[in-house]
């Protein structure tokens, strides 16, 4: 568990899952195993894919058309 | 004294006459059904839940059954209520006096698709979500697209004139219902459209345009049964680009390129405030990593075929940078992209002024406000909502929107919303009035820089809908409750909605 910033944990790394401190959590508490999570995170990104096709046959990404880098900005270091 | 009309209570004697007409099966006393529609997810006086439960809940599945329903609730001058997904953020199907609740959902058929004409005509029980699925072998779609996409049913969208996030470029609700079949309060079922009574006819002048006066009514002047609506060919491409600013002036300059940009395939334009990206920073994975210097964001969206997208893109980037923008990447545009079409992934929980996390509900209170006055109206909204956010503790300030809001273009007015949650649990009558008043000195302020009330769900709850002769204007707001009156005799349908209720004070009748 990495501190982001105040108020703000990196839980996983791989996943990119982000959790509010839990110090902040001590009236709800939120208990979700690591298989849980995996699931989530997966089954959110299928269901935006999922979602692009709903609204038109193909997604074109600012990057593959311009000059635009993929990526964003770096985060600011801590 | 003026007194108004109350309307009766449902007795034993109202369901056996509902049963009888519709079928037993389609008529609904226990709690389980009543329950489940009483609110909408806007924040409600959950300490006085019971006073807002229907008495009885009915399913009809044609016309002919709504008329039935509507001539007994005449004869026993009891109130009807139509509910559709009951996501509608401005309690519009909330039975302020209990009686029937007439949930549409069982309506739900698809009539005709004439892909000749490109028109489909369907029952008001469907939602796009479903109806999009239906369409798509056939190359066209529907673009009626609110961030509850997944769950507001078409009738609703037409009771509640919805916004569409996609509207700047395909038009809102009410410019994609070409006709409309409607049973009215007093069980006549009429048809309507753009004048004239041709069904499939966009534009017409033969008599009056009837068909608008039925849009965006919360179902206080008739029961939408039929709707025959737009086509449009599904987009090839869509394009989503997201950009970080320095500062929001910066990036409301930005918004205001953007979106006089000229662009025909630009169907949104969306501001995020510097408290919008704080709450996200805090709150949202997806802008966790952005770094500090980001204050504020714009976000746009291209769809139609794809050497326009493409094209137009590279504009977009062009404008985008040289009013001081920087691209966000690609995984932050397409995915917050995508989410937007559902946003009941909003996470349900605040924080209170020690950070300390609670669940809340989600609260936006919107307006449509030109262009000159986003400023102003952002500094004014935050400045009510942290005063009482101080006093009560029990508020959380979640930053505020500036979507394009005209059809088939972007510039002009601006749908602005303020997302606030609210600690429910802790509600009680001095804060629920508290909460009231927020919403009170939110909509004096919108009236201050001549915008328009709750322009997204309506305006029917209480903070809101007291205002609603004040925008009108004395002239308005009359020939409203003249309308009201003719249609509704009895004050049967939807009753109080709208400040309506003034409609049927007897000295204002002349009784
Ligand atoms: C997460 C979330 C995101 C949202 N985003 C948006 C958005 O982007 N844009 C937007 O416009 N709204 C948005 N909303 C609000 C809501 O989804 C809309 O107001 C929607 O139009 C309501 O549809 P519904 O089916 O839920 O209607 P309901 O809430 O059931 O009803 C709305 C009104 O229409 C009336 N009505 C229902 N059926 C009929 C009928 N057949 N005939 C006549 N009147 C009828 C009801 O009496 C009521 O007054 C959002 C809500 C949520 C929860």
């Amino acid at each position: 568990m990495k501190q982001i910033r105040q108020g703000v944990v990196l839980r996983r790394e791989d996943l990119h899952v982000f959790e509010v401190d839990p110090t902040l959590m001590t009236r709800v508490l939120q208990d979700v195993n690591d298989v849980d999570q995996a699931r989530i995170v997966r089954n959110r990104w299928e269901y935006l894919d999922w979602m692009h096709r709903h609204f038109a046959h193909k997604t074109i990404l600012l990057s593959a058309v311009t000059d635009a880098p993929p990526h964003g900005p770096e985060p600011s270091s801590h | 004294m003026a007194t108004l009309t109350v309307p009766n209570p449902v007795t034993d004697q109202v369901i056996t006459a509902l049963e009888q007409a519709i079928g037993k099966e389609k008529v609904r006393t226990d709690l389980g059904a009543r329950i489940a529609r009483t609110r909408v997810p806007a924040p409600f006086p959950v300490h006085r839940f019971a006073e807002y439960m229907p008495d009885v809940v009915v399913l009809p599945e044609s016309a002919e059954e709504v008329s039935a329903v509507l001539r007994i609730a005449n004869q026993f001058r009891v109130p009807v209520v139509p509910r559709a997904g009951g996501t509608g953020l401005a309690d519009g199907a909330v039975p302020l006096h209990k009686g029937i609740l007439l949930d549409i959902k069982k309506m739900n058929k698809i009539i005709e698709l004439d892909l000749v004409n490109r028109t489909v005509t369907v029952q008001p029980g469907l939602n796009m979500l479903k109806l999009n699925e239906y369409l798509a072998p056939y190359g066209v779609f529907y673009p009626d697209d609110p961030a509850s996409y997944p769950v507001s049913i078409i009738g609703g969208r037409i009771g509640t004139s919805g916004w569409s996030l996609i509207g700047s470029r395909y038009g809102h609700t009410r410019d994609l219902v070409i006709s409309l079949q409607v049973v009215l309060p007093t069980g006549e079922i009429v048809r309507l459209s753009d004048g004239g009574g041709a069904p499939k006819v966009r534009k017409a002048s033969t008599g009056y345009n009837l068909k608008q006066l039925f849009i965006g009514t919360q179902g206080t002047l008739g029961v939408v049964t039929e709707a025959t609506l737009e086509l449009f060919p599904k987009p090839e491409a869509e394009l989503a680009a997201f950009f970080g600013y320095e500062s929001f002036a910066d990036a409301y300059r930005s918004t205001g390129a953007l979106s006089t940009s000229g662009l025909g395939t630009l169907a949104a334009v969306i501001l995020f405030d510097e408290r919008k990206v704080d709450y996200l920073r805090r709150d949202d994975e997806a802008y966790i990593p952005l770094p500090e210097r980001i204050k504020a964001v714009v976000a746009t969206a291209l769809y139609g075929v794809e050497d326009e997208v493409r094209a137009a893109a590279n504009r977009l980037f062009r404008l985008a940078k040289e009013t001081g923008g920087e691209y966000l990447g690609d995984e932050l545009s397409a995915g917050d992209w995508a989410s937007r079409h559902d946003r009941y992934a909003t996470p349900l929980h605040g924080r209170l002024p020690d950070g300390t996390v609670v669940p809340m509900s989600w609260h936006c209170e919107d307006a449509a406000i030109i262009y000159s006055e986003l400023p102003a109206i952002k500094q004014k909204w935050h400045e009510i909502t942290d005063r009482y956010i101080q006093k009560y503790g029990i508020f959380d300030n979640w930053g505020m929107f500036f979507y394009s809001n005209n059809p088939y273009k972007g510039w002009g007015d601006y749908l602005v919303e303020i997302d606030i949650g609210i600690w429910e649990q802790a509600l009680n009558e001095e804060t629920w009035q508290a909460w009231v008043n927020l919403k009170r000195e939110i909509t004096r302020a919108t009236l201050e820089h001549q915008g328009s009330i709750s322009a997204c769900h309506g305006a029917c709850r209480e903070g809101d809908a007291e205002f609603i002769p004040v925008e009108l204007g004395e002239g308005g707001f009359e020939l409203m409750k003249k309308i009201k009156r003719l249609l509704d005799p009895n004050n049967i349908l939807n009753p109080s909605k709208n400040y309506l209720h003034l409609a049927y004070v007897d000295e204002e009748v002349g009784a």
